[in-house]
């Protein structure tokens, strides 16, 4: 079946990105494998039927979050960066007991349930959008409303920690500007 | 869109050959627009400027865009030193492979859509969130301070404008209740009065603003503001991977004139249905044609403003998507959640 292989495909890019963003040393190369990363899983998620999450991730992940790390990683003086190396043999024996920490407790979890063959939503129903959207504001509203409140912390927060005072601060005033008529800033004078 | 990628690869080769041909269909008409969106640009702009526009190569200068594409494919492309040479041929192509994925999911007319898939709208918007990636990857694989500078912009703006007009979208999803483009087209079925311009009226007018500013259009073309970065992301370019570019942003801009006659303008559907005599009057023509006469519309404003307003500079740009489109969209949103509650007809009836 094709579609096995696809997922093959869309599977091995997936890893295969993942080793490169951590292997590579320019951080907007970094970045740029990550974004292939999450498209690969995107599709990897489609595959599973999950069509609306594998969009929900291209457009938030992909559309929003790594165009600001791009942004941000752009303005970063490339060759401070690049001269910083990285010694992989020093850290092998933590990163590895850290790996194989996580693993295990992945395997704890998903020790008891079955994968195969077991789709989250009925698919045959109802869409994707509405069955998730029926979850949410129903089963898990609660949640839902308390994540949201979460987020608005968090902007408030940084909001918070960016905001400067208006004191002696040049800006311009929009008012002002708007209502600036020819007479203002244009004389006539007769020759 | 499960089953339908099921039924492509479990099916015969032949469906995929098939699927091959149809977007062929597509993108062969899509080319050509582009080449006389360009011709028509510099026309439209001139007579606004009272210039006549190309009239040399061919009879009233018809042959002009093919003229200009020879000219640039004949034209070396120069590689500028210390570029990333690999993402510096890949960022074109990054451009204009999203504004041509995205016309997969649209419906020309009833049932004619390469893709009918439910997530229509996700899918597109997904795709055109992609497009800023080629203009990023252009500016700094160029390594030149005007590519950056204008990257950067470009980013920051479609960043800005993607909020507004995601938002814009919500209103247009709880109008029709679906995200099927197809579905959202016959929820405004009926004569012109019925289409969702009128009762969504402020998210149009977000969705066309930021559809421009997502397109780098005038007056939201800072990103390549000649006056100041040269070209901005694509001083460095030459040749093919320009012609590449500028390909990708007319067929954005085609793009974003079909999306807007859809979602507000009723697509495929005929302005006159049901009225009493005009309805026959018109009964001959196509809906698809219904559907490229509103285009065409859309793209002529596009030309309109180019001509008509000055550039916005950085701060007045996020100023406008942050603080007057964003709220706009907040506030409709909540008072369309009122018409639907309360059922205000013609547009919102059971």
């Amino acid at each position: 079946m094709l579609l096995n292989y696809l997922f093959f495909i869309f599977a091995s890019i997936t890893v295969g990105c993942s080793l490169m963003m951590i292997l590579t040393k320019n951080p907007v190369k970094c970045a740029l494998f990550l974004v292939v990363t999450f498209i690969s899983s995107a599709g990897v998620w489609l595959l599973a039927g999950a069509e609306f999450l594998a969009l929900v991730l291209i457009l938030v992940y992909v559309g929003a979050v790594m165009t600001m790390f791009l942004f941000v990683v752009m303005m970063i003086n490339i060759d401070q960066v690049e001269s910083f190396k990285p010694k992989i043999w020093r850290y092998f024996l933590v990163s590895m007991t850290m790996i194989g920490g996580i693993a295990y407790c992945m395997y704890l979890a998903i020790k008891e349930t079955q994968l195969v063959g077991r789709t989250v939503l009925d698919r045959e129903v109802i869409d994707n959008v509405s069955a998730i959207g029926m979850k949410l504001y129903t089963e898990f509203g609660y949640s839902f409303v308390i994540s949201g409140i979460l987020l608005l912390t968090a902007i408030v927060a940084s909001i918070a920690l960016v905001y400067r005072a208006p004191q002696n601060r040049k800006v311009q005033n929009v008012k002002e500007q708007m209502q600036t008529k020819k007479s203002d800033r244009l004389k006539l004078i007769d020759l | 869109m499960y089953d339908i990628l099921s039924n492509f690869f479990t099916g015969d080769l032949l469906h995929v050959v098939w699927i091959g041909f149809l977007s062929g269909c597509i993108i062969i008409p899509l080319l050509l627009s582009v080449a006389y969106l360009s011709y028509a640009e510099r026309k439209v702009i001139g007579y606004i400027q009272g210039r006549i526009g190309p009239n040399r190569v061919g009879i009233y200068g018809l042959l002009q865009p093919f003229a200009d594409l020879f000219k640039l494919v004949g034209k070396e492309i120069i590689n500028p030193t210390r570029s990333n040479t690999f993402l510096f041929i890949v960022a074109p192509v990054l451009t204009l492979a999203p504004a041509i994925i995205a016309w997969a999911v649209i419906p020309f007319d009833l049932g004619m859509a390469l893709a009918d898939i439910n997530a229509g709208v996700l899918f597109i918007f997904a795709m055109s969130s992609f497009g800023v990636y080629g203009v990023l990857i252009a500016g700094w694989a160029s390594n030149s301070k005007y590519a950056l500078l204008g990257a950067m912009r470009s980013a920051a703006q479609t960043i800005s404008y993607e909020i507004a007009m995601g938002f814009s979208l919500v209103g247009v999803l709880m109008a029709s209740g679906s995200m099927n483009l197809q579905k959202i087209v016959l929820a405004q079925d009926g004569c012109l009065i019925n289409w969702f311009v009128w009762p969504l009226m402020p998210l149009f007018l977000v969705f066309w603003i930021a559809g421009i500013a997502e397109t780098n259009r005038a007056p939201f073309d800072v990103a390549e503001g000649e006056s100041e970065i040269v070209a901005g992301f694509h001083v460095e370019y030459s040749g093919t991977a320009f012609a590449v570019f500028f390909l990708a942003e007319y067929a954005n801009m085609i793009l974003i004139g079909v999306l807007t006659s859809i979602f507000f303008l009723g697509g495929w559907l005929s302005p006159f249905k049901g009225l009493p005599i005009l309805e026959d009057l018109f009964i001959f023509v196509p809906g698809t044609i219904w559907l490229f006469v509103k285009t065409g519309l859309f793209l002529f404003v596009y030309l309109w403003i180019r001509a008509t307003f000055p550039r916005y500079r950085y701060d007045q740009i996020m100023r406008l998507g942050w603080k007057v489109l964003i709220p706009t969209t907040l506030v409709w949103i909540i008072v369309l959640g009122f018409m639907i509650k309360f059922e205000i007809s013609p547009w919102f009836r059971v």
